[in-house]
């Protein structure tokens, strides 16, 4: 129960880690073609509610539900000397924007913080009450 | 004798719960359709949403075992229909906090009266 709290905090900014590894596989592959040669789809993580029941409060964590491929078209560049190129010289490249993936990026850092602010503000509370016992 | 005690540690157990519930908010700030979730206590709820008793075989309303009601709040909509405001549970969260620590902080004091009674200082 006492350290609940501190869990809660935990889920969120393991979420939050998760996601920043996620955007920085996405900028990384920004040029990247798989084994069969079609263009890397940029992964999107879906976030859930876990509920933890705790007397009689129920406490929500998160956990990543799971990670889906962005389902927007490819982009495409006209790059006839390229192998990968079709018959009207066009090569199909990754549906990743970077600059879509830095606002991402700087969110998941915000938000990462929060958790972080929560974090510790949770443990500065349970040092307190240790201190009742100090008299 | 442990009157004050009582009411002190009940309300330091309430700010703790609260806001363990307000970092659950803060933790799925990204969740789609969740929605913010705040923790009051019951008799407060009661003033706000007064429960009649239109029977005399009803359960009492304001006489009940559960001291914290968990509400949902609705008053803010983001595009994934996530309703949590960072900022209102940050500052909830700060409040929480303080007042955990002055409520710790007045146990503290209550505990040093009875040590100076029992030396005789």
């Amino acid at each position: 129960m006492l350290f609940k709290g501190l869990e809660v905090a935990q889920t969120g900014l393991s979420v939050q880690k998760y996601r920043m590894d996620i955007i920085a596989s996405n900028m990384a592959n920004v040029n990247s073609v798989d084994d069969k040669g079609q263009p890397y789809r940029r992964k999107i993580p879906i976030f859930e509610e876990v509920l933890d029941k705790e007397q009689d409060i129920t406490l929500s964590k998160v956990t990543i539900k799971k990670v889906v491929a962005d389902p927007a078209p490819f982009k495409l560049k006209y790059d006839p000397t390229n192998p990968l190129a079709d018959k009207n010289g066009y090569v199909k490249l990754p549906n990743i924007d970077p600059m879509r993936e830095m606002v991402d990026m700087i969110s998941a850092m915000r938000t990462y913080e929060a958790n972080l602010t929560a974090f510790n503000t949770q443990k500065d509370m349970l040092l307190k009450s240790l201190e009742i016992i100090k008299v | 004798m442990w009157e004050t005690i009582d009411k002190l540690s009940g309300m330091a157990s309430f700010y703790l719960k609260r806001s363990q519930v307000i970092e659950g908010n803060i933790a799925n700030a990204d969740t789609p359709g969740f929605r913010a979730k705040d923790l009051v206590f019951a008799q407060e709820l009661q003033k706000s949403l007064p429960l009649k008793k239109s029977s005399s075989r009803h359960l009492d309303p304001t006489n009940q075992d559960k001291k914290f009601e968990e509400i949902e709040l609705s008053n803010v909509r983001g595009y994934d229909d996530n309703r949590v405001d960072i900022q209102e549970e940050l500052a909830k969260l700060a409040e929480s906090a303080i007042m955990y620590k002055a409520l710790a902080e007045n146990l503290k004091k209550e505990f040093e009266k009875f040590k100076i009674v029992i030396n005789g200082r």
